[in-house]
């Protein structure tokens, strides 16, 4: 038992580890001679052969020993030539590949031992890569602002304003309010970039603390960063994780929780909840003053609980966005694109739960604008634009919701060819859908539609907008499309931080009661007269909308009842008025994940169970479209 | 008591510009200086609370200047007048100790906002 709780506990650090080593070489690539990558690198390889000797794996800890001389040698040269990136980039998926096979009980693949003995044989050819790395290295620009900075304490992240006439001598003052505060121990980009046209204003500042920050807050150092003027926006965070080897002990204690303990910890609340709503509904009525306050208190308790916990699940997405750069690195090279990956807001937290669902979507839409989107650097130049595309992944938080937009400055959807194809597939109105954005977004997630000329095996067909915009709809979320030819394409995802627990209106229909996710829900109507059986649409507030009956969408017997709600919902871009027998209240529940239904019969994302202990459905409203 | 301020510019237009935007906002000018040499020795000479400078100046820069001025008193605060395209020029300024910098064709409001920011 132990020594598995061990082996669980080195794959988990180890796969960390081999990421920051993936983020590292990629810096390296773009800039040969950054002292601070080829530390880390170094230092990660050191560790990674130190555990993996430790748990017996003999011929990782061999190849990663092979990594790490071919380090040594680059910290004594001062520069990693960029064939040596490629190798160990190749090395670092075997050693993935054994970790992976360890974790089977496997014994180790071959591939790690033809990397390992590539690495060997670039060693002693070295010198001849030198000359070449070096004239790589005068245009290339550092733009990933994925690295963190050994000792870091705060994270300042600076949007100078854009009507600023000297970008890079406003960053020189904010770097002299930052540094009155504390030490700067990083900044990026340096100031070469800043000095650019082309820089996109955003600047990146790490701070260390030599005793006297003792006092700092992130107000204080938003404040100072902001009196530097001209300053759009500010965004302080304490850097909780520094860099490879640099963990500092003491600063912040975390502890390792395997995944499925936090799940149960996050059912047992949820129903906690629902427990305390039904005691408060039993006990209350007949309850004196001092068993009400107790009441109260504990239901108070409870909800501190359920905050707790549901905090504890937050994660960076990090965790998602640091694999993109060798994604997008990997896919541009096998299109022969040249691409500029900038990510942001890294460090922004969601629910785990969302986090994995994140994933897949996200980098569907990274592979579709780098398939279709950016243009190979020849088209580029003769377009007039940069040789090197340009690819944004920004998150920002939006209330209760998390913003994911992936832009890139490439040639943007060509309507036309869209209109066609969907007038193709039998729409009508096709033309006018493809002249605005929402009916073009509208017009590319029909199934089966593909404005690439040529299918690939890295996009495939039909884009698979259809099946990005189902997944992030079931999530409680919105996809948007903002695109203009030859300037590029923006995709933003809007997704809830949270899809662990989600606020619903409980309906009830033929004596069952259903949940619909609030997010959806734009507002409900008592029906003053049942509309005819059959009729498809109806006028509320001076707006046409299509009526959906819910027993019929689920397939019951239709009812003579005369009473009846109305319950408005926004359904991808659509308003919808959805016809139940009754509007219940509102509740904040706990999803329990369906099997899932093969085919269409599913008309439900999940479950859960309900105050009165019973159990309830969640509506899809994606099905309603 | 309104703040007391040194224009440093070789150009008479641009000093009585700036010297004219500043009282308007109830500055009072207290000094000019059309030299970098001159604006060290004014500087040392009238202790005023804030200074601005011209770049390209004859007889030691601005950015001479601003050094001299901030060894001699660390808490000096000058704020830099630059044209377009000096770009270069306004960061090496900055790093030798100036506070601030507004750029050229001067707008009013963008030069008081940067005295107040320095002044604090």
């Amino acid at each position: 038992m132990e020594s598995h709780r061990l082996l669980t506990l080195f794959l988990s650090e180890a796969r960390d580890l081999l990421d920051q080593v993936d983020a590292e070489l990629l810096v390296l690539e773009r800039t040969p001679d950054s002292r601070a990558a080829i530390d880390a690198v170094f230092r990660a390889f050191h560790s990674l052969k130190g555990m993996s000797a430790t748990v017996a794996l003999t011929d990782t800890a061999s190849a990663l020993h092979a990594g790490e001389s071919v380090l040594e040698s680059a910290r004594a040269e001062g520069q990693l030539p960029a064939s040596h990136v490629a190798a160990l980039l190749v090395l670092v998926d075997g050693v993935r590949r054994a970790l992976d096979a360890a974790e089977r009980g496997d014994v180790p693949p071959p591939a790690l031992c033809s990397a390992a003995a590539a690495i060997e044989a670039l060693r002693v050819r070295a010198p001849e890569a030198r000359g070449r790395s070096r004239a790589r290295q005068r245009s290339a620009r550092v733009v990933t602002r994925a690295t963190a900075v050994d000792g870091a304490r705060w994270r300042v992240d600076v949007h100078i304003a854009d009507d600023a006439a000297i970008p890079l001598a406003r960053s020189t003052v904010v770097l002299r309010k930052l540094h009155a505060l504390a030490p700067v121990l990083g900044v990026a980009p340096d100031d070469e970039t800043r000095a650019e046209d082309a820089w996109d204003r955003h600047l990146t500042v790490w701070l260390g603390d030599d005793g006297s920050a003792m006092m700092l807050d992130a107000t204080t150092i938003a404040h100072a960063a902001s009196s530097a003027g001209e300053i759009r926006e500010c965004h302080v965070t304490r850097e909780v994780r520094g860099a490879v080897g640099a963990r500092e002990p003491g600063v912040t204690q975390t502890v390792r929780i395997p995944v499925e303990r936090l799940d149960e910890l996050l059912d047992v609340v949820g129903e906690l909840v629902l427990a305390r709503d039904r005691l408060q509904q039993h006990l209350r009525p007949t309850a004196d003053d001092a068993g009400r306050q107790a009441l109260d208190e504990a239901s108070k308790l409870i909800a501190q609980l359920r905050d707790a916990i549901l905090r504890s699940r937050m994660v960076p997405l990090a965790q998602v966005f640091d694999r993109f750069p060798r994604h997008v690195r990997d896919t541009a090279h096998a299109l022969g694109k040249d691409i500029d990956l900038v990510l942001e807001g890294r460090e922004l937290e969601v629910d785990r739960s969302l986090l994995d669902e994140l994933s897949d979507p996200l980098l569907h839409l990274l592979r579709n604008a780098i398939d279709h989107g950016l243009e190979r650097p020849a088209e580029r130049r003769a377009a007039g634009k940069p040789e090197r595309g340009r690819l944004v992944v920004r998150a920002i938080r939006d209330g209760a919701m998390v913003a994911v937009t992936i832009a890139d400055d490439g040639r943007g959807v060509d309507r036309a060819k869209v209109a066609a194809l969907a007038r193709a597939q039998g729409v009508a109105d096709a033309e006018s859908l493809a002249d605005d954005d929402h009916g073009l977004l509208h017009l590319l997630a029909r199934p089966g539609l593909s404005t690439a000329t040529t299918v690939t095996a890295l996009s495939g067909r039909g884009v698979g907008v259809d099946a990005v915009q189902n997944r992030v709809q079931s999530l409680g979320g919105r996809l948007e499309l903002a695109t203009a030819v030859d300037t590029g394409t923006v995709i933003t995802m809007r997704l809830p931080l949270s899809i662990a627990m989600l606020r619903t209106l409980l309906v009830r229909v033929a004596d069952e009661t259903y949940a619909v996710p609030l997010t959806h829900v734009h507002g409900t109507h008592l029906l003053n007269a049942i509309p005819r059986a059959g009729s498809a649409s109806i006028v509320l507030a001076g707006e046409r909308l299509r009526l959906v009956s819910l027993r019929t969408h689920l397939g019951l017997a239709a009812s003579d009842d005369v009473s009846g709600h109305l319950v408005v919902i926004d359904c991808a871009g659509e308003r919808v008025a959805l016809q139940v027998d009754a509007c219940l209240s509102q509740h904040e529940i706990v999803v329990k994940p369906l099997q899932r239904v093969r085919g269409s019969a599913s008309k439900f994302s999940g479950g859960t169970i309900l105050p009165d202990g019973l159990p309830s459905l969640i509506l899809d409203i994606n099905t309603l479209s | 008591m309104s703040h007391r301020v040194l224009v440093c510019d070789d150009a008479l237009f641009m000093r009585t510009l700036v010297g004219d935007i500043l009282q308007q906002a109830g500055f009072s000018i207290c000094g000019q200086a059309e030299t970098g040499a001159q604006a060290v020795a004014q500087y040392k000479a009238l202790k005023p609370d804030l200074v601005t400078m011209d770049i390209v100046m004859p007889d030691m820069g601005g950015i001479d200047a601003v050094r001299e001025i901030t060894t001699w008193d660390p808490t000096a605060k000058v704020v830099m007048c630059s044209a377009m395209g000096q770009q270069a020029l306004v960061n090496e300024a900055l790093q030798a100790g100036a506070s601030d910098f507004v750029v050229k064709p001067f707008q009013p409001n963008r030069v008081i906002e940067a005295v107040q920011r320095v002044l604090g």
